[in-house]
């Protein structure tokens, strides 16, 4: 199990550096230096644009540039931001929890409803609540979680406020001053998390349903039922736990997307993290943060990958082999 | 399931037919869209999303229509009846921020959604299934060098890489189609290359290499009839995502340049005003919603229609 996870991890490696290469090469085969508009700006001389140049090294020819930067990046130095010179490590990882606090908080809200219905409309097959799980899991499935996001507020922050009823923060981590407790850290969490989660809802549980039916169709099932098993031992103590493979595959499968979907719903929400960054790092050809956000968006996806095929390896024994 | 129906699953292993039968099936196989189109008439949910999905097409070709309708263009400023609501001053469904007929745009900018919808979906399948085919057919370094950048693509979300590609080339709607196309071939191409290698084996590839075809007729003639099934289906399920990419690019300001309307770029410009008029945020949304809805509900029909195998219930 350890030589699989080293070997997985040293996998990765080739890959992140292609990452990087092709993100490098993105950037620079493209027409527009950072420093365009000061080249247009009458105002500043041709001189201090010059000296600028050096001073971020874009004046060398970009593949020394990109091997500046992999030397670099293997120290730990993702380089400074062509913005306003900040390290672009350090922002990272000052922001990296925000984004992992609202995608870890969408992905457990999605299993928290995606599991109960899934395995209630496998456990009561073609009864109406099985017909209704299959719509609305249908209706979410291609709903676009900026909007929804945008709707949610209009909801539960304005109208509700307009009906004298608790209403919900519109955006934000925090409530700007005095604010910070927990309880002021959950309300601003709920918006965001069931926008950015409620997407997935509808795939996992039909997921989870199929594969519930397939596992309860097991000789093993009838055998627990035989035996005079509960009906709730049955369904989770020998189905779902089967049922739950595929899941975890589905899971890992998802995290691209719900660090995409996390980019717009952080720029909805006023969210503090690396897609909110990214954002803003792009609206200012700020290329070397540009680099240093998609570097990890990438590796978290890879990340998270290598996540579910261990917690696959560890549920299924079978794959386990060399 | 007929003998004459190509495999459209690279993980089913199936016996390998006569050489008779599977000829028939590498030619147009007639049988197989039929008996799909058979399929697909049964399905309910599949016919009716057809239906709405078509309703929405008219609503948008006959944009101009529309236009003369409302009396608005989709582009005339009325900024004394700016942000009017809903059937206020005239406006059906209420108007923009410079007074634009809400309607009115609704219908034009389907067009572009639409319009960049197909071309994406067109050119990323083509990128797919081009890749796809050479990687699967020819193995080897080939193989290895396209798997490998599509593991690295792959490996990279979509959305912020589409974010930084659209910032920098500030594209049309033909170039945003493309970009659109070639960030998401890579997952179509690996579906290809799976369905191609257990292709390759099988006793009629082998048959025709020994007569003597080229490596480009079997492709054209031997190949690309059994994935093209394979292929419909990703094309299907390709459109509403690329409908849902168009709306974040255009929603985000880098596609769709305004006064030109798409669905995502009047969603961006109501966002500002969603306090007040919660309409213009909530009508191009819908629009976005519902079309990526039936669009993805005709594929899952069309899917279950073509391989009733893959079918999920």
């Amino acid at each position: 199990m350890g030589r699989y996870v080293i070997r997985r991890l040293l996998m990765m490696i080739p890959l992140m550096i292609g990452v990087s290469f092709i993100t490098f090469a993105i950037i620079n085969l493209i027409p527009g230096s950072p420093l365009a508009d000061l080249r247009r700006n009458p105002e500043v001389r041709p001189a201090d644009v010059a000296r600028l140049e050096e001073q971020l090294g874009l004046n060398k020819p970009w593949p020394e540039r990109y091997g500046d930067w992999l030397v670099a990046l293997l120290h730990g130095d993702l380089g400074n931001s062509m913005h306003n010179n900040v390290s672009v490590t350090d922002r990272i990882t000052a922001l990296l929890p925000n984004t992992l606090l609202l995608t870890s908080c969408a992905l457990v809200f999605a299993l928290v409803v995606a599991i109960p219905v899934g395995v209630y409309a496998a456990a009561n097959h073609r009864s109406w609540f099985d017909r209704l799980s299959n719509l609305v899991g249908i209706a979410l499935f291609a709903i676009p979680s900026f909007w929804l996001g945008i709707l949610l507020v209009i909801l539960f922050s304005f109208k509700f406020e307009d009906w004298g009823l608790p209403s919900l923060p519109t955006g934000g981590i925090t409530t700007p001053r005095g604010g910070g407790d927990p309880w002021d850290r959950i309300t601003h969490l709920i918006l965001p998390s069931v926008a950015l989660g409620l997407v997935q809802v509808g795939s996992w549980s039909a997921y989870i349903r199929s594969s519930m039916l397939e596992a309860l169709q097991n000789e093993y099932v009838r055998t627990a039922r035989a035996k005079g098993l509960s009906n709730r031992a049955v369904l989770f103590g020998h189905a779902f736990r089967n049922a739950l493979l595929p899941l975890v595959t589905l899971i890992g499968l998802s995290i691209p997307s719900l660090f995409g979907g996390a980019v717009l719903i952080e720029l909805i929400f006023a969210w503090n993290g690396i897609g909110l960054l990214t954002l803003q790092a792009v609206d200012q050809r700020d290329y070397t943060m540009v680099m240093g956000t998609t570097l990890m968006f990438a590796f978290l996806t890879l990340l998270g990958n290598l996540i579910a095929d261990v917690a696959y390896a560890a549920l299924d024994p079978r794959t386990r082999t060399e | 399931m007929s003998a004459g129906t190509p495999s459209t699953m690279a993980e089913v292993t199936r016996p390998v037919g006569t050489g008779a039968l599977e000829r028939r099936a590498g030619r147009s196989s007639p049988g197989l869209y039929r008996q799909a189109l058979h399929r697909y008439r049964r399905d309910h949910i599949a016919m009716a999303s057809l239906v709405i999905f078509f309703v929405i097409l008219i609503f948008v070709i006959a944009a101009p229509l529309v236009s003369r309708l409302t009396g608005f263009t989709y582009f005339e400023n009325h900024l004394g009846e700016k942000l009017s609501g809903p059937r206020e001053n005239g406006y059906f469904l209420g108007s923009d921020a410079n007074g634009r007929d809400i309607l009115t745009r609704l219908a034009y900018g389907g067009r572009a959604s639409l319009l960049v919808a197909f071309f994406a979906t067109i050119s990323e399948i083509g990128f797919g299934m081009g890749f796809g085919i050479v990687a699967g057919y020819f193995g080897k370094w080939v193989d290895a060098i396209i798997m490998r950048f599509v593991d690295i693509v792959l490996s990279i979300p979509a959305i912020p890489l589409l974010i930084l590609v659209t910032t920098l080339f500030s594209p049309g709607l033909v170039m945003l189609s493309v970009i659109i196309g070639a960030i998401f071939w890579p997952a179509d191409a690996r579906l290809i290359r799976g369905e191609v290698r257990a292709l390759r084996g099988r006793e009629y590839i082998e048959s025709a290499r020994v007569v003597g075809a080229t490596s480009r007729r079997i492709i054209l003639r031997h190949l690309l009839p059994n994935v093209t099934p394979i292929m419909l289906i990703q094309a299907s399920l390709a459109i509403p995502a690329a409908i849902l990419i168009e709306a974040v690019i255009s929603f985000l300001g880098l596609g769709i340049q305004v006064p030109e309307p798409s669905w995502g770029n009047m969603l961006n410009e109501a966002q500002r005003f969603y306090r007040t008029n919660w309409t213009n945020v909530f009508f191009p949304g819908f629009m976005i919603y519902i079309t990526a809805l039936v669009l993805y509900l005709v594929g899952i029909g069309l899917r279950d229609a073509l391989d009733p195998r893959l079918s999920s219930s």
